[in-house]
């Protein structure tokens, strides 16, 4: 229970300035970007790895719950307040600690915005790959957290491959430093990899050695469109099979267009049924033999029209069309959910397709945007959640996308985490054995199960 | 904005919290009470009865702490229109419980009376030029307000027309003058700049007597007040003939536009409120479309620009006054970090919120620093007094000026 | 041998599981003092399953083995235990060239996924020093090769992973895409493991287009001098297309050899540069051994040409040294028979680069991360092997 003397405990170590709990603003961090809401007891802003330990120490003496947070833009509920917890936000722990442009690391603290990060290593020539969508707003941590992929993901990977080394306050309160900025020459087991994706639940991230990538001289950004998800669909099997590496290829459908540019007004053709974006970087003698092999591909898979962005202006305008699909959709009903699931890439234009008979089937509205590059899809369901009719066609909806995606040998998320959105469907990917061995893991890092709580794993049931 | 209507807006924003990129508050704070979402947020649950708007002094506190700056609307995916949401809940909350006596005495006592306004310039003018304000400085006594008071000039600019406005019988063009409160009584340098340079490029000014636009009264939500000043306002503009009205203000020259959206219903006003703001034009704007003389002497300096909130988000202005700027010869314009991100001024902001609005200032003058500029031009005197309170407290000895300050500097220096 | 319940009670499980006694009869070579009492080569996953349970009923050390080439690296000598071979467990369970994803058996040496791959002129981009090693081996040890500025290490190719846990159980992690942020990344707790934590039984790999051209160029430098400003020059100055840089000690000064790959047009330019500029020319394939080498240290990039600075100072003259090094992974090997005192002076040196140092099978650098770390590896150690019965004699399990 957090009471009086807890509070005054936590405010001694953050000061002041850095403790939240009043009712109103406590009510201002009880959501994140997902439908779900929280109740948290207590908000602090720490600046030091000292302070975090501190702090994890109360709340392991106290057995209170607590969770890392960052922007609070996760969409899956990663970010939502377990009853009762102590929020940490890592929002003013947000410097950058050492740029070493000439080994390309940069050693930065969580609540570092990723666009902040790319800004600040722009100068130097270089870039940190991941990009998710949110990236003007995500923190680093998060992304940590999340494993968050991107846009350019296809050809850069996601966070997880851009990490070197992190430092973390373990849930017992003990802080460790785990990776090399070295090549291991020595038998030792490496947690950095666990803790992405863990999705706060081993531990707060207070450090972070990111690899860095040369900024590619020549970008090529180039749009095609299709009469069908279909074509686009295996138009993109084709490329990566003729060996291009594009550094981003996505695809939206008819519905995604519109709503886009009902909002942002780039002239985008209104009948389309799938719109191809891609981007290439490399040297510029790269770009111009994978151009070749992509528009070769358009042709032999019935591509109704291609354009390449003849300036930045151009090409950053269509990015800017992908970057806000997620809200731009958000006016078409009052509520949606997002999925994000991934299928093997060979199997995405077929997912397209079934997707969109089960929009028929149902008689819903569902928008697709794909991260085809890497087979993960975005389908979005909208819906009126004040009719519960509706609500519970989308509920269907959204069981029959998941059991379609592991029949198709896919995973049930690419880059939004479980979170609590997708832990029911954790027992359909999962078998027990390996839930328990998770759980096990799990116990080894945070005995008290005091660390963000309730997220990722379900509650397993003895049989 | 009815309770309805505002829950239907509220409902777009599906909390993806794009805001927090370009929210001055949250920038500098990092709490989500002080970005558009969390602010929606609570808003949202007053609206459905989950919270008591009126009981909950800290809600009121998170609604006036909005700069109103518009840029969370201008990214927001969904579009929703947050200033316009605060603004209603400003409205509600002085429609129940009036205007807070400060507030009460400095807009309605004085903003809203042109004669108040300049008996009260007056005063502090005179409390400035004998020393008094040394004697507040030394004691201690509302000093943060004195601090932001900016050195007043002598006279005020209504009072200097009859020297300044000359006639020009064969004129190319024919406009109108708004003389703001700001201008005419703390910035006249800016406003005896603004009709030099009109009549220098041929323009035959007139200077209608309006009274203030109602910008303090329409953030503060005092609706009665703000519409009583908007009447008289287009009464005083509708029917002249003139090509244009020209603003060196950029939150006059908005509200004033805006005004259209204050008489739904109101057929008559609504008719006059949008014939004036066919006529509304920016100074900066109005002069390229003029094909202002380009002829004129050199200043060496460095300037950089920074985008009033009204300017650049309001009225959409964001080359013109840049390309005034690039036309000075010898002036070399650099663009600054963050140029269109608010000054934290915004109005009687500073006196009401004011460690917010030195944060918000404090990150303006290390963007402005960064660009190793001589000047800080900017198109409103709003931004204007808190920029320049920037300098004064950052010890920065740079000028702020308005782009048309620079160029009748210019022309001026031609004529020599 | 003891243990004689724990055979019999095998047998009688798994009828045709073979046995051998020693591991030269399966083509392994332990080196001394390592003395398991009986070499197993099951031939399926449930064979193996039986072995680990039964290992754990009876408290039987288990030492799972592909091609053995790092297994004293990761491992110290034993007395007790059974090896578990997994040579027959080397089938491709799904091939999707589309995919870009190929799914086999743990013990499936590299060699012959390559050859499989290379028909679809797709290649498997860990450059294994030893062509035997199995992948169940690479992704244990974390693997990298030469290349591995251009290609990292082998767990950033695991997708997915099969392995049986120390349990027993059959594990099921990942899966067969890139992205996956579906529950924990148990597979990346595997990789690296060297054994510990579970025996991998099959694994989902990413696999990669070959790249339209590879060329070798050479260049000799004609002292230690030379040798750092042509290798600060190409690293640091030069925008290249660059797999790997490495180079040995002759008689007449320093062999430094570049490697590219990619495009072929963009290669071309850049090999012109390199000639003109440096006068690099085209070489063969052949690279030093940075591996077998007596010391071997690794350096962050930044410290890399200090590090090398301070060799090359100590050992000034001395050609029996044969330093060679790889400056894009950060490696440096050489032999010597040099004093214990001149090793710890080197230890020092690479100590405050922020390096390691290891010479022999020892690290001379100990790099230690604290009670905490040790701590919680032991935790995560004791709750997935209770019996502490895999690869008890692990080096990777720290005080």
């Amino acid at each position: 229970m957090v009471d009086n003397r807890l509070i005054d405990e936590l405010r001694q170590i953050v000061g002041n300035e850095n403790i939240l709990t009043s009712k109103i603003s406590l009510e201002t961090y009880s959501f994140d970007a997902s439908p779900y809401s929280g109740r948290p007891s207590v908000v602090v802003f720490p600046t030091t790895t000292e302070m975090v330990a501190n702090i994890v120490n109360i709340a392991n003496k106290n057995d209170i719950p607590l969770m890392p947070r960052g922007a609070g833009s996760c969409l899956s509920g990663g970010a939502i307040a377990p009853d009762g917890s102590i929020v940490i936000s890592l929002t003013k722990m947000n410097n950058i600690l050492e740029i070493d442009p000439l080994s390309k690391i940069v050693l930065v603290e969580p609540g570092i915005t990723n666009k902040q990060v790319q800004l600040a290593v722009e100068q130097y020539g270089l870039m940190y790959a991941p990009d998710p969508a949110s990236q003007n707003i995500s923190t680093i941590g998060g992304n940590i957290a999340e494993n968050a992929g991107g846009i350019r993901g296809v050809k850069y990977g996601s966070t997880k491959d851009h990490i070197l080394g992190l430092e973390v306050v373990l849930p017992t309160g003990d802080v460790i430093t785990t990776g090399n900025i070295h090549s291991q020459v020595e038998p030792e087991l490496d947690l950095t990899y666990y803790f992405c994706g863990s999705e706060g639940t081993l531990g707060i991230v207070t450090k972070a050695w990111l690899a860095l990538s040369p900024i590619n001289p020549e970008v090529k950004t180039m749009t095609a469109i299709f009469g069908s998800l279909e074509d686009a669909g295996s138009c993109v099997a084709e490329i990566i099979a003729k060996g291009v590496v594009p550094t981003t290829m996505e695809i939206m459908d008819n519905t995604v267009i519109k709503a886009v540019d009902d909002y942002l007004k780039l002239g985008f053709p209104r009948d389309a049924e799938a719109l191809l974006l891609l981007e290439i970087d490399g040297f510029p003698s790269d770009v111009k033999t994978q151009v070749n092999s992509i528009i070769n591909a358009f042709a032999s898979n019935h591509a109704l029209s291609y354009k390449i962005a003849g300036n930045e202006q151009e090409r950053l305008d269509l990015w800017k069309a992908r970057r806000s699909v997620n809200g731009a959709l958000g006016k078409l009903k009052p509520a949606n959910i997002v999925h994000d699931i991934v299928v093997p890439r060979d199997r995405l234009a077929l997912m397209l397709e079934k997707v969109a008979q089960m929009a028929k089937k149902y008689g819903i509205i569902i928008g697709q945007v794909a991260h085809a590059g890497d087979g993960n899809l975005h389908p979005t369901l909208y819906y009126d959640h004040r009719i519960p009719e509706e609500v519970e066609i989308v509920e269907e909806a959204c069981d029959e996308i998941i059991k379609e995606t592991i029949a198709q040998g896919g995973t049930i998320s690419g880059e939004h985490g479980i979170g609590i959105e997708k832990l029911k469907y954790m027992p359909l990917a999962f078998s027990k054995p390996t839930l328990n061995l998770m759980k096990n893991i799990k116990d080894a890092f945070d005995p008290k199960n005091i660390c963000n709580p309730g997220k990722l794993l379900p509650q397993i049931t003895e049989d | 904005m009815k309770k309805d209507e505002l829950l239907k807006i509220l409902m777009n924003c599906n909390r993806c919290g794009m805001c927090q990129e370009v929210c001055p508050t949250y920038r500098v704070s990092h709490i989500e009470a002080n970005v558009a979402r969390g602010r929606n947020r609570l808003i949202r649950l007053a609206l459905e009865n989950q919270l008591n708007l009126d009981k909950e002094p800290e809600v009121e506190k998170i609604i006036n702490e909005c700069l109103l700056c518009k840029a969370c609307e201008d990214s927001c995916p969904s579009g929703v229109p947050t200033p316009e949401i605060i603004a209603s809940i400003r409205a509600h909350y002085t429609n129940t419980k009036g205007l807070p006596l400060g507030k009460k005495i400095m807009y309605r006592g004085v903003f809203s009376n042109n004669k108040t306004i300049s008996l009260v310039r007056n005063l502090a003018w005179i409390y400035q030029k004998c020393g008094i304000n040394k004697l507040v400085k030394f004691t201690g006594l509302f000093n943060k307000t004195d601090e932001m008071l900016p050195n007043l000039p002598p006279k005020n600019v209504r009072s200097q027309l009859p020297v300044l406005l000359k006639v020009l019988p064969n004129a190319d063009h024919r406009v109108a003058y708004f003389l703001g409160c700001s201008v005419n009584n703390f910035f006249s340098s800016i406003g005896v700049a603004s009709i030099k340079v009109l009549q220098e490029n041929n323009c035959d000014v007139i200077v209608p007597e309006v009274n203030c636009c109602g910008a303090p009264h329409h953030s503060a939500g005092d609706m009665e007040e703000f519409k009583r000043l908007a009447k008289n306002n287009l009464r005083m503009l509708n029917d002249l003939d003139v090509e244009a009205i020209i603003f060196d203000c950029s939150t006059c020259g908005s509200v004033i536009k805006d005004y259209e959206n204050l008489f739904t219903g109101d057929e008559e006003y609504e008719k006059i409120a949008a014939q004036v703001a066919e006529k509304v034009q920016d100074i900066s704007s109005y002069l390229i479309s003029i094909d202002f003389n380009k002829n004129m002497g050199t200043i060496s300096k460095k300037v950089t620009y920074h985008d009033p909130c009204h300017g650049i988000r309001f009225l959409k202005v964001k080359d013109a006054p840049r390309e005034i700027l690039k036309s000075i010869p010898g002036l070399e314009l650099i663009e600054m970090q963050e140029a269109d991100m608010c000054c934290g001024g915004a109005g009687s902001y500073g006196i009401f919120n004011p460690k917010l609005s030195r944060d918000i200032l404090a990150r303006k003058m290390e963007n402005f620093k960064n660009t190793q500029a001589d000047i800080l031009a900017t198109s409103c005197p709003a931004c204007t007094m808190q920029l320049s309170f920037g300098m004064k407290i950052h010890n920065l000895n740079c000028s702020v000026k308005h782009p048309v300050e620079l160029l009748v500097q210019a022309y001026e220096i031609k004529s020599l | 041998m003891e243990n004689t319940e724990f055979l019999r009670s095998l047998r009688a499980e798994v009828n045709n599981i073979s046995t051998a006694i020693n591991p030269s009869d399966l083509d392994i070579n332990l080196e001394q003092n390592y003395n398991p009492q009986l070499v197993l080569t099951p031939n399926s996953i449930g064979e193996i399953v039986s072995i680990v349970k039964l290992a754990n009923k009876y408290g039987v050390p288990v030492y799972p083995i592909g091609s053995g080439s790092k297994f004293s690296k990761g491992i110290s000598p034993f007395d007790e235990g059974v090896l578990v071979s997994l040579k027959n467990l080397n089938k491709v369970i799904e091939y999707r060239p589309d995919n870009m994803s190929i799914e086999v058996e743990g013990g499936l040496p590299i060699n012959e996924l390559q050859r499989m791959l290379a028909k679809d002129n797709i290649f498997f981009p860990i450059d294994a020093s030893n062509d035997l090693q199995t992948i169940g081996g690479l992704i244990a040890t974390n693997a990298f090769g030469r290349k591995k500025y251009m290609y990292k290490t082998t767990r950033f190719y695991v997708m997915g992973m099969e392995f049986i846990s120390p349990q027993g159980e059959i594990i099921k992690v990942g899966g067969r895409t890139i992205k996956n942020v579906s529950s924990y990344d148990v597979h990346q707790l595997l990789a690296g493991s060297w054994g510990t934590l579970g025996i991998i039984t099959k694994a989902t790999l990413r696999v990669k287009p070959v790249p339209e051209k590879g060329i070798v160029l050479g260049y000799v430098a004609k002292n230690g001098n030379e040798l750092l400003k042509v290798i600060d020059s190409i690293l640091y100055k030069e925008k290249l297309s660059l797999a790997s840089l490495t180079f040995e000690q002759l008689d007449s000064g320093f062999l430094i050899k570049l490697e590219l790959e990619g495009f072929a047009e963009t290669l071309k330019l850049q090999q012109e540069l390199l000639q003109c500029k440096y006068g690099f020319s085209e070489s063969s394939y052949g690279f030093a051994d940075i591996d077998n080498a007596h010391g071997i240290i690794a350096l962050p990039l930044k410290s890399y040409l200090k590090g090398l600075g301070k060799l090359l100072e100590h050992n000034s003259g001395d050609k029996d040294i044969k330093i060679r090094g790889n400056a894009t992974s950060g490696l440096l090997s050489f032999n010597t028979n040099a004093s214990r005192d001149m090793l710890q002076n080197i230890a020092d040196s690479i100590n405050t680069l922020q390096g390691t140092f290891v010479f022999g099978n020892h690290s001379l650098t100990e790099k230690n991360r604290g009670l905490a770390y040790n701590h919680l590896i032991r935790n995560i150690k004791n709750k997935m092997d209770p019996n502490h019965i895999l690869v008890p004699a692990s080096k990777v399990m720290r005080e």
